[in-house]
């Protein structure tokens, strides 16, 4: 495509953020910060830069794919729904899941993600008869120097930098992954159905998962409205020496700019701005 | 792959379609009216058939038009759709994508159709639907913005009185009232088309001239603004008419699937015709269920429907199957719903062999057990009679005829201002049971609402209780202000912490506003203007000297991290007027939501969830998470924030307890207290017979039976402007209550036991008491002929979502429990907000792409 294209794109994708963005607010009543709607923006443009022989070649998008006629350990049939995008070129089919994380994390905990890719992968070999030749993970959070470079349209920066980062993270597919995987999909079906809810326990909250950086406790539980009322959070916090209404963060600068980020949308949607 | 074909799928899913089943599914082209009575599996039918289409004849999902009456049966039909189509799917190697598909209720399609571009021609904002209002967004709207100028608008100096005596027959000044009784005359034109000026032509009376003239304002009020508004009735004409105005518009559905059409109103079946461009309209209803005449459903519209279709889809032939076998009542009761509805006289006044109701229905009983299924108590008082049931009930839960007592529902035409209902719920608590009732008293008059608010009064504070308006329901609000209050004195005083925790939020309340205060006079005192722009240089140096300012006041204004906000919004071009700098340093950092997680963490709230993850009991959790949906809405639509101004000036107190719990007080229901189902385990259910609708229930208790009321109002003064076929107003009160009680009567499954209440002031109904003297009496029934109903899987299998429920319960259980499973409303939302605004980005990207590819081959 040619020059004229790609601006054409980026204003083909402004009008589509923006229409985007208010259909949302529309629909949930809510909104977020400028600096999250910024970086909204930025995860978009940057994937339309780096991913565009992607973008240029994807078959399908928001494909849904579904394992019906599953049965879980305790005999109850459910069907499992994943959402993928698909390219195919020629004989060769790719299939992506784009996730709005940080490459790097993806990277750590591939284990984790490649669960979820090759029960993709196995769906889309039931339906269409044949394996995907490669499956991988779009992470769409761009590094802090391709969002300094695109903040500042610094072209040479914007090179350099969009050559250093590469997003896709490809994963191996693995049939005895996708049987373990199911098995235990099953079981937390049956979990759910028989109402099982307890929350994890406090020693869990006290550790870190991989590519985290703070203990589960910290990096998940803080952000959920529901700690107040949790026991092992509680636990967690006091084993801490602290009160579950106390926060916990490495950094006390990240706090205050939630809370400006949170004052100032607000003070915006008040005062009519 | 073997060839596949819809037996082997039917086979595949253990379906056994009898034969008008199969033929209802597999019918091809033309007009198709499927008669369906009670437990006929009509859902199952509509599904196969949607799958059928799909699967076996080429028709893209995209090219169906699914319409159902509410939005969870809306939900249960896309995972049917997707649980059948997965199947077919591993059968056929092909994929089915749904998810551009046409399926929800009417307003929502409509939603969807006018911003659809296969549809709607238009570009640009042509193309925007319009901002959409549900009923309380209406309601807020009418007493607001509307209402400011009504009045003058009509010229009429008391327009609460004039209202409420002509739409109600009521003299009364209240609002409320006023406003209410607009809104369903309002919706009731909408709902028919009418239009003002045929309006003012057929009026028979002065005040329908002016109302014509003032709806004819509300319609212009709701287009003024910058972004034009309208409610769930007109979203529904403004459909229609980019329907009509776009020719082609009628051939992009093949098909058009509507359930529940016995429900429809004028608008609604204008819209069907004018959409079945391919004569492909296949209506699904049972005329015996109509129960929303109130709503504007014209039950007409299915009894007449091969008259209807003659005349709207021109040369096509129609195809009627009735579904009558009953596949989930055992013979007894089903002998006696058919037997009742036929004591009614449905003929028509003056043609002969016309009806209003369709007869041929061939309903029968598929659990034909020959014993007995239906007893009555004995006649007597409601004490009596209370106690024999809840002896009953008792017994069935102890002989494990139910797997929960949340099996045994307990219907009543109303549970409001109903003598027996509390007189039943003591007798069933003298038994160790308890209930479900969420609509037996106000939803807000519940023990868990009650503490809450309580708690937000200890801390905001109450409004002032007006001696001179203290009657009638703003005196009920007021006392139920004040029973909130001693529940939450009650609470506080056995949990130090609470208190603490009350204190220092009150005071923290004290601090924003007096930190308003002084600098509002700082102001003053300058002689500045709130809507100046805010200088750094001038207006900081001279507030940071403001002594009696607090010190996080202080260390806000004169804080880095601010400072840089306000440059870069300065970079931007965004306003920082005084105004804005003031509220940023003189609000409160937290939500009224966040406040209610927080007051969740207190021993009280904490039991509830205590007792939810123990699954002892569910009431509780489902109560507290409605409740954080109702703070939400005040929070997105109403006020963001809590600010020292509104503190200081009482306009928070105002607006969230004078104004919006006022109003959801005595609106006492509104479409957001959803019904829970399945139903709170431990608990038995007390629902109206209209919750009841499409559900079904092991066992049910018919608690009450009531004789008709006449038409309603609004009915009366709107029907001399209508032309058509109708019921005539003297009978409709009368049919309606058959349709009503026929639906209590075929909710249960295994036995259904009537209340034979007798004494003075109970007055019953007619044909009911009719038949009560040949149904058997609680002591002829032997339990053991009872089948013992099991924890049923629901009937077609779930699906679940990888990211949306495996992911998010492994994140943690508790968590997806709250959010995912009780529905409460999270008060931060911008990780999801932020998530789904890349992907659909990217997605349209994608979609521009293929779209590309494919003009560029």
């Amino acid at each position: 495509m040619s020059k004229v294209d790609d601006r054409e794109i980026e204003q083909f994708l402004e009008k589509v953020f923006d229409e985007n963005y208010e259909h949302l607010h529309a629909e949930t009543g809510r909104g977020i910060t400028p600096a999250m709607r910024q970086l909204a923006w930025e995860h978009v443009r940057a994937y339309w830069r780096r991913m565009k022989a992607v973008a240029e070649k994807v078959t399908e998008t928001e494909v849904r794919l579904s394992l019906p006629s599953q049965i879980s350990p305790t005999g109850r049939q459910y069907t499992i729904e994943g959402v993928v995008d698909v390219v195919r070129e020629g004989d060769e089919t790719i299939i992506y899941d784009l996730k709005t994380h940080n490459p790097d994390i993806v990277m750590i905990n591939k284990e984790a993600y490649a669960g979820q890719l090759n029960v993709y992968a196995h769906i889309w070999q039931k339906l269409r008869g044949s394996t995907p030749d490669d499956i991988a993970i779009i992470a769409t959070e761009p590094p802090a120097e391709v969002r300094k470079a695109l903040q500042e349209n610094d072209k040479d920066a914007l090179e350099q930098e969009m050559a250093n980062w590469d997003p896709v993270v490809r994963l191996n597919f693995d049939q005895n992954a996708v049987d373990k995987c199911v098995t235990h999909f099953g079981q937390v079906v049956d979990n759910i159905e028989n109402g099982r809810f307890v929350p994890p326990a406090p020693e869990v909250l006290g550790k870190k998962k991989p590519g985290q950086k703070a203990p589960f406790g910290t990096a998940v539980c803080r952000h959920c409205d529901a700690r107040f009322s949790c026991r092992s959070y509680e636990k967690y916090m006091a084993s801490k020496g602290r009160k579950k209404t106390d926060v916990i963060v490495s950094d006390g600068s990240e706090l205050e700019a939630e809370r400006e980020d949170f004052l100032e949308t607000m003070v915006d949607a008040e005062t009519g701005v | 792959m073997a060839q596949a074909t819809l037996d082997t799928l039917f086979a595949k899913m253990n379906f056994k379609p009898n034969k008008n089943q199969k033929r209802a599914i597999e019918h091809g082209d033309g007009p198709l009216f499927l008669v369906a009575g009670p437990g006929s599996g009509k859902t199952r039918v509509l599904l196969w058939r949607a799958v059928n289409l799909i699967v076996f004849h080429g028709v893209k999902p995209e090219e169906i038009f699914l319409s159902t009456f509410t939005e969870k049966a809306a939900l249960q039909l896309r995972q049917g759709l997707l649980a059948l189509l997965a199947v077919a799917s591993s059968e056929t190697g092909l994929p089915y994508d749904i998810s551009q598909m046409y399926v929800g209720t009417m307003h929502s399609l409509c939603h969807k159709l006018i911003s659809d571009k296969r549809i709607n021609r238009r570009t640009g904002s042509g193309r925007k639907a319009p901002v959409l209002l549900d009923e309380l967004d209406q309601y807020f709207f009418l007493y607001d913005e509307f209402w400011r100028t009504a009045g003058k608008h009509i010229g009429v100096s008391n327009i609460n009185a004039y209202i409420n005596g002509y739409i109600a027959n009521k003299t009364t000044s209240s609002k409320h009232e006023a406003v209410r009784n607009c809104q369903s005359l309002f919706n009731r034109f909408s709902e028919e088309c009418l239009t003002a000026s045929a309006m003012r032509e057929k009026a028979e009376e002065d005040e329908m001239t002016v109302m014509a003239d003032l709806y004819d304002y509300y319609l212009e009020i709701l287009k003024s603004g910058p972004r034009p508004r309208a409610d769930l009735a007109l979203i529904q004409q403004e459909g229609y008419r980019v329907l009509t105005e776009n020719p082609d518009a009628k051939c992009v559905f093949k098909h058009i699937i509507v359930d529940e059409y016995q429900d429809t109103n004028a608008i609604q079946e204008k819209i069907y015709f004018e959409l079945a461009g391919h004569k492909n309209i296949c209506v699904v209803g049972d005329d015996d269920q109509a129960l929303y005449r109130f709503r504007g459903a014209t039950v007409e519209n299915f009894v007449f429907f091969p008259d209807r279709c003659r005349s709207n889809v021109k040369g096509a032939k129609l195809t009627k199957i009735p579904l009558g076998t009953n596949y989930r009542s055992r013979s007894g009761i089903v002998e006696l719903y058919s037997d009742f509805i036929e004591k009614e006289d449905w003929r028509h006044e003056t043609k002969k062999g016309k009806y209003y109701r369709i007869n041929d229905k061939g309903i029968t009983a598929h659990r034909t057990d020959g014993k007995i299924a239906v007893v009555a108590t004995s006649q007597g008082r409601s004490e009596a009679v209370c106690d024999e049931i809840a002896e009953l009930v008792y017994g069935l839960i102890r002989e494990k005829k139910v797997a929960d007592p949340n099996q045994i529902a307990f219907l009543y035409p109303s549970l409001k201002n109903c003598a027996h209902v509390p007189r039943m719920i003591d007798a069933l608590a003298r038994r160790g049971l308890s209930v479900y009732a969420p609509r037996a008293n106000k939803f807000l008059d519940n023990e868990e609402p009650t503490a809450m608010i309580g708690m937000f009064i200890k801390v905001f504070g109450c409004p002032e209780r007006n001696p001179q308006y203290d009657y009638g329901s703003n005196r009920e609000l007021f006392d139920w202000f004040d029973r909130c209050e001693a529940l939450a004195d009650e609470i506080i005083k056995t949990d130090r912490k609470l208190k603490s925790f009350t204190k220092d939020k009150q005071l923290e309340l004290e601090r924003v506003a007096g930190d308003y205060q002084y600098i509002e006079n700082e102001i003053i005192r300058h002689g500045w203007n709130m809507e100046d722009n805010f200088n750094i240089h001038l207006h900081r140096p001279a507030f940071m000297k403001i002594k009696v300012l607090s010190k996080e006041a202080k260390r806000d204004i004169s804080g880095k991290r601010l400072e840089a906000v306000i440059k870069r919004r300065g970079e931007q071009g965004r306003a920082v007027t005084l105004k804005w700098f003031v509220n940023r340093v003189t609000s409160l950092d937290w939500s009224i939501l966040d406040l209610f997680y927080e007051l969740c963490g207190f021993d009280y709230f904490r039991n509830m969830f205590d007792l939810a993850e123990s699954r002892d009991d569910e009431g509780p959790i489902c109560n507290l998470a409605l409740i954080s949906q109702y703070l939400a809405r005040y929070v997105d639509d109403h006020q963001t924030l809590v600010t020292g101004r509104s503190i200081l000036t009482e306009y928070f107190i105002n607006e969230f307890f004078t104004r919006y719990l006022r109003a959801l007080f005595k609106l006492g229901e509104t479409e957001y207290e959803d019904t829970n189902d399945p139903f709170p385990r431990g608990r038995i259910p007390f629902l109206t017979i209209h919750q009841a609708k499409g559900l079904e229930f092991p066992v049910v208790v018919l608690g009450n039976i009531t004789p008709a009321k006449g038409p309603q109002r609004v009915e009366v003064l709107v029907r001399p402007l209508l032309e058509g076929d109708y019921e005539p107003l003297d009978r409709s009160g009368e049919f309606d209550t058959m349709r009503k009680y026929y639906v209590a009567l075929s909710r249960a499954k295994n036995l259904l036991v009537i209340a034979n209440m007798r004494g003075p002031g109970i007055r019953r109904h007619g044909h009911l008491d009719t038949l009560l003297n040949n149904v058997p009496s609680i002591d002829d029934l032997d339990l053991d002929d009872i089948p013992a109903e099991e924890t049923l899987d629901s009937e077609v299998p779930r699906v679940y979502s990888y990211t949306a429920d495996y992911l998010s319960y492994l994140d943690c259980p508790r968590k997806y429990m709250l959010f995912r499973k009780y529905g409460f409303a999270p008060a931060r939302t911008t990780i999801m907000f932020f998530g789904s605004l890349v992907h659909r980005t990217i997605e349209d990207l994608h979609h521009l792409m293929i779209e590309r590819r494919g003009e560029g081959s």
